[in-house]
């Protein structure tokens, strides 16, 4: 059975971060910039900027249900 | 006693999936919601999967909930 | 006179972007026949910044670039204030662009006398498209976050209250929303992400019912 822990989820926002194109750049306050696939090493490797990146993915998705009220 | 209890759960999880999905918006469907060994399901391949009752379903439900994807 | 202090550093990518993003601001102050101090590129210093607060104190504070809860940045990310030195926007009107202010140094200001400070209790984020670099405004990924953030200054300058302009911003933001969540693409996809999350988190300290003059 496969659980949801740190491995997980990294593997989750890498997985959707592979889907933004790949000439997106990321400028996330005093982190700095960063292209996709830089953004991506980032979650991989457990940094602030990832955890960061990893808590706006998830912030999104659990909005996703969301935004149909809130333009309702 | 056990298997019964966690067949109703699926089958909780299952309609708490379809409440949520039915919130999400067309065209939002295609965000990726769960990774399965490295085949990525958004909501829409999720609900193929989890309409079938198939076991992918079954753990995309686990995942999805654990997450915390499929609201209240 | 109205006077508006305006930060721009332009060090990096990030700030680069706001750097000609705000000079809407610029335009819309001096339209308004408002005094603009700016502290621009290797200028945007602490030294330079608190010289002005405090010999030329304005009426709107406009903070862009990079910050923490505690402090806000400028040239090469030195920093221009913190909570040691929030006294110096007593009296103003404060708007930061820039990540996480309002936690402590937008609080402290408040306490210190600053009559409100908006801005954002999480990491404020845009998305860009690399081939824009050079041309900012046409961003159309970064557009419509930054559109949203500049409708602060933008209503402040128009003689709004605190409330009311952080209610344009998220009734711009709405609007944005409703069209971004019916498209495809991924660039508006990504502009989504990065609307809804300062959108969550855009704030004010203070007095709502302040406004200029």
């Amino acid at each position: 059975m496969i659980e949801v822990n740190e491995k997980y989820l990294k593997k989750l926002v890498v997985t959707r971060l592979n889907a933004v194109p790949p000439d997106v750049s990321f400028s996330i306050g005093k982190y700095g910039d960063f292209t996709r696939d830089q953004l991506i090493e980032q979650v991989e490797k457990g940094t602030d900027v990832g955890k960061a990146a990893t808590e706006m993915e998830l912030s999104f998705l659990r909005k996703l249900p969301k935004f149909a009220k809130m333009v309702e | 006693m056990v298997f019964m209890a966690e067949e109703k759960n699926i089958e909780l999880l299952r309609s708490k999936f379809l409440k949520t999905l039915a919130k999400v918006s067309d065209s939002l469907r295609d965000e990726i919601v769960a990774v399965i060994d490295d085949e990525p399901f958004n909501w829409s391949t999720a609900n193929v999967e989890v309409k079938g009752k198939t076991k992918k379903g079954e753990q995309i439900l686990r995942l999805m909930d654990q997450v915390g994807l499929l609201g209240d | 006179m109205t006077r508006l202090l305006i930060t721009r550093p332009q060090h990096d990518k990030g700030t680069y972007y706001l750097y000609a993003w705000s000079k809407e601001i610029i335009d819309s102050a001096a339209g308004h026949g408002w005094t603009v101090d700016k502290s621009y590129g290797p200028k945007a210093t602490r030294a330079e910044v608190q010289s002005r607060l405090e010999k030329n104190p304005p009426d709107f504070v406009f903070f862009n670039g990079h910050g923490s809860e505690s402090e806000m940045c400028g040239h090469n990310l030195e920093t221009i204030l913190d909570e040691s030195s929030s006294h110096l926007l007593k009296g103003t009107i404060t708007f930061a662009r820039a990540c996480n202010c309002v936690v402590k140094l937008g609080k402290s200001a408040v306490d210190k006398g600053c009559r409100s400070f908006i801005g954002y209790v999480g990491e404020f984020w845009f998305p860009r498209i690399n081939k824009f670099e050079s041309s900012p405004l046409e961003d159309i990924a970064a557009k419509p976050v930054l559109e949203v953030s500049n409708q602060i200054p933008l209503s402040i300058i128009k003689n709004h209250t605190t409330a009311e302009a952080v209610d344009s911003a998220k009734a711009l933001a709405l609007k944005h929303i409703s069209k971004l969540i019916l498209s495809r693409e991924p660039y508006d996809r990504a502009a989504l992400k990065a609307l809804s999350q300062n959108d969550d988190s855009l704030v004010y300290e203070g007095d709502g019912n302040a406004k200029i003059g």
